[in-house]
């Protein structure tokens, strides 16, 4: 058993603090958590608040660069002698690297996102050169999806022998399937990089032709104005929401790997999202969901759906099949163990 | 710990310049680590065709994908179709231009990728593959060239010309090439290329999406046609052109009117075809023209023909046989590798109407065709369905790439 960091940029809501708080309470090794800069209570993710992992905060200020982390991860790496750091977003991967480095720790970091929505999560040119760099020369590199591992590979941002693959997990148990709502449901932050006003339109092109249905949308961020959406903001269970869906619709342009959609796809309710990104390995088009290019094609296909009653269950079924066959944590948590120990 | 907040520019700049000063010390201390996944290129010219090794490639990218690989496509640009595209876990590039253009393309490409990848997969014997598996071999990389298509090898080794010329040399070199059938591996060694070198592998089906349908599922498909369940239906489908020989079969219908004879598929000799069922006053034929859903008529069908004068390796009697119907097919290469008489179906000298009809008169009343299509399916687990066959291809990568000396290692050495 080893000591084992997990270093993240902020604990607040999103894709890549749901997976840390899988993998950190399903290991079996030793795992303490350490975030480069301290949330306000009320934005964290729900897991962190009250979880038996120690936490620490390497800043109290809101700047991810603030000169105080460096040496405060240093010091804190070498006081709990951890064996391993293992970064999780961006800005964590450029520091953490540093730090193990410094003080002769193997590191491995998971880049989370196709190159392509970069400019959404570094927008400064230092931090993109010092982020590419760190991925090159991280012991190993993990990436949520094969999209996105063949997208750093061929971009030369990462060698194919220290590429690693592992499918992110669903909880299968807690979202069961079972429910059957009438309404549409879309999961995500309301942030530039989720494409809003896609939603807005596909959800007017939906009220054109099925005028009355509900168009529910979950997830933290400032909504704009709209008639046809009904924001409920921030959900803490998130299974409430998708108890009431019909159908879950994704109009996100870049996608590493939707959690939304494997969330929607254990619960078997049929995912209709847009044909890019890891989109075409989590949803088998025609299969487990309907695969999309434009916002016209997203409403004609939710439509469709919404008004066979028979495709839906069958649809529904065969993606918690397919969930159950590939998108585990039990299997998620084995293959990041696998990868642990290559390094220890 | 402090509360920090850049105040000016000057500050700011010196925080990155930090930063950067002590992101130095990242170059040192690299641990080493063992590669786990291959990272293939697969060269497949024309991939929008989707014809039948066009599908094949496509298919077996997304497996190596599923089994862990990272896989990318290079394939030269026909038709209004993006040049970079995730597809299933792999990437498709599409390069523009023609001729000299392209095959510059296609240097740059590689060469400036070199690092990215591990091994090449060449798929058919054109200008785009060959001259791919030769840059391939220039930056070092062990090639595979796979050969789908009966005499595309033998045209190149027998014809003078300067381009010929070129590419038998390219190909001799080559150190693995794959022949989907026997008869391919034969026409190889015939080309000169030493047997040590060729590895037969042939082509897949997904079992699991071919597969035997339910009674249920057969009649309600049965019925959308208005076919009664005692009719024997006979399907042929393929891309209706001369090689194919369905004129024979259409001969050897007008021998023998039992039954009903369905033939899928379009293509140039769709309306020769049509004027002489017609001339020759055929009854229950059925022509259903270019499907999209070949799934639903192999399912609903009893009985597999397939009178072909010429293959590489046929896929859709490997897809017929998938879905458990017994086939009766010509006796050509290719198509003996995976069907033997008696076992699967019935095998007829390739041309001949009249052994042809006699063979399908067999088969109506026979009742061996239970036997037959336990048979085909058993053939199709066994051998040829996805999951094996991408087995493989995975075993000859790994002996690729162990068994690969550089060029220049080769050349220290002798």
């Amino acid at each position: 058993m080893a000591r084992i960091l997990h270093l993240i940029s902020q604990l607040g809501e999103g894709g890549a603090q749901r997976q840390l708080s899988l993998v950190a309470s399903q290991s079996i090794h030793e795992v303490e958590i350490a975030s480069l800069i301290a949330s306000p209570e009320e934005e964290l993710f729900p897991f962190f608040r009250n979880c038996s992992i120690p936490l620490h905060y390497l800043s109290h200020s809101s700047d991810f660069y603030a000169p105080e982390i460096l040496p405060a991860l240093k010091k804190l790496i070498m006081d709990r002698s951890y064996s391993l750091i293992h970064c999780w977003m961006n800005q964590s991967i450029i520091q953490g690297l540093v730090a193990a480095r410094l003080s002769g720790i193997p590191c491995l970091s998971s880049p989370r996102n196709v190159l392509e929505s970069l400019d959404y999560y570094t927008a400064r040119f230092w931090e993109k050169r010092l982020f590419r760099k760190s991925v090159q020369r991280s012991d190993l590199v993990v990436f949520p999806s094969f999209t996105v591992a063949i997208d750093f590979v061929d971009s030369g941002w990462v060698e194919p022998a220290r590429t690693r693959v592992v499918y992110n997990g669903v909880d299968e148990i807690e979202f069961q399937p079972g429910f059957s709502g009438e309404a549409i449901v879309a999961v995500g932050r309301i942030a530039a990089e989720k494409a809003p006003e896609d939603l807005e339109e596909t959800a007017q092109q939906i009220h054109k032709q099925m005028p009355g249905i509900r168009f529910i949308v979950a997830g933290g961020g400032n909504p704009p104005p709209s008639k046809s959406i009904e924001f409920v903001g921030r959900v803490d269970d998130i299974r409430q929401i998708l108890r009431q869906a019909a159908v879950v619709i994704h109009t996100s342009r870049f996608e590493g790997m939707s959690n939304a959609l494997l969330e929607a796809q254990s619960m078997g309710i049929p995912v209709i999202a847009r044909r890019n990104g890891a989109n075409t390995e989590t949803v088998v088009d025609g299969v487990t969901g309907i695969l999309a290019d434009t916002n016209d094609e997203l409403a004609r296909a939710c439509v469709a759906l919404l008004t066979d009653q028979e495709m839906r269950n069958q649809m529904g079924a065969m993606a918690r099949k397919r969930i159950l066959s590939g998108f585990t944590i039990a299997g998620q948590v084995k293959k990041n163990e696998a990868l642990y120990n290559e390094l220890l | 710990m402090s509360y920090y907040k850049a105040t000016n520019r000057v500050e700011k700049l010196q925080k990155i310049l930090q930063l950067f000063r002590l992101f130095a010390v990242t170059r040192k201390n690299r641990k080493k680590v063992q590669s786990k996944m291959y990272s293939v290129f697969m060269v497949i010219p024309e991939l929008d065709r989707l014809g039948g090794y066009e599908k094949q490639g496509l298919q077996l990218a997304g497996a190596l994908a599923q089994s862990g690989n990272l896989v990318s496509i290079i394939s030269d640009r026909t038709g209004n179709f993006p040049p970079r595209e995730f597809r299933n876990g792999f990437l498709i590039h599409r390069l523009g231009g023609f001729k000299l253009l392209l095959f510059f393309r296609l240097i740059v490409f590689l060469a400036s990728r070199r690092r990215t990848f591990q091994l090449m997969h060449v798929h058919g014997v054109t200008g785009f593959s060959v001259i791919a598996a030769w840059i391939g071999r220039m930056l070092g990389k062990p090639v595979c060239l796979k050969a789908a298509t009966r005499d595309d090898l033998r045209n190149v080794f027998s014809s003078r010309g300067l381009k010929s010329r070129l590419y038998r040399r390219i190909l001799k070199n080559i150190p693995n090439m794959i022949a989907v059938s026997e008869e391919l591996g034969q026409e190889m060694q015939s080309c000169g290329i030493p047997p040590a070198r060729i590895t037969r592998i042939p082509n897949f089906v997904n079992s699991v999406k071919f597969t035997v349908p339910s009674p249920d599922r057969k009649q309600i498909l049965r019925r959308k046609h208005g076919v009664s369940d005692s009719t024997v239906v006979f399907l042929c489908l393929c891309r209706l052109e001369k090689r194919k020989g369905v004129e024979f079969l259409l001969q050897a219908w007008k021998e023998y009117p039992g039954g009903v004879l369905w033939i899928v598929g379009g293509g140039p000799e769709e309306e020769n075809l049509k004027e002489l069922a017609e001339h020759l006053k055929l009854s229950q034929v059925v022509f259903f023209g270019t499907q999209l859903a070949p799934l639903d008529y192999y399912q609903a069908a009893d009985v597999f023909v397939f009178p072909s004068t010429k293959e590489g390796f046929p896929n859709v009697l490997l897809e017929a046989m998938s879905c458990g119907l017994p086939c009766i097919s010509s006796a050509i290469g290719g198509v003996t590798d995976l069907l033997l008489q008696d076992l699967q179906g019935l095998l007829v000298p390739p041309g001949d109407p009249l052994a042809l009809s006699e063979a399908m008169r067999k088969a109506h009343s026979s009742p061996d065709r239970k036997r037959w299509s336990a048979g085909a399916r058993m053939t199709v687990e066994e051998n040829y369905d996805i999951s094996r066959i991408t087995a493989a291809y995975l075993n000859l990568y790994s002996r690729a790439v162990e068994g690969h000396i550089r060029p220049s290692q080769a050349g220290n050495e002798s």
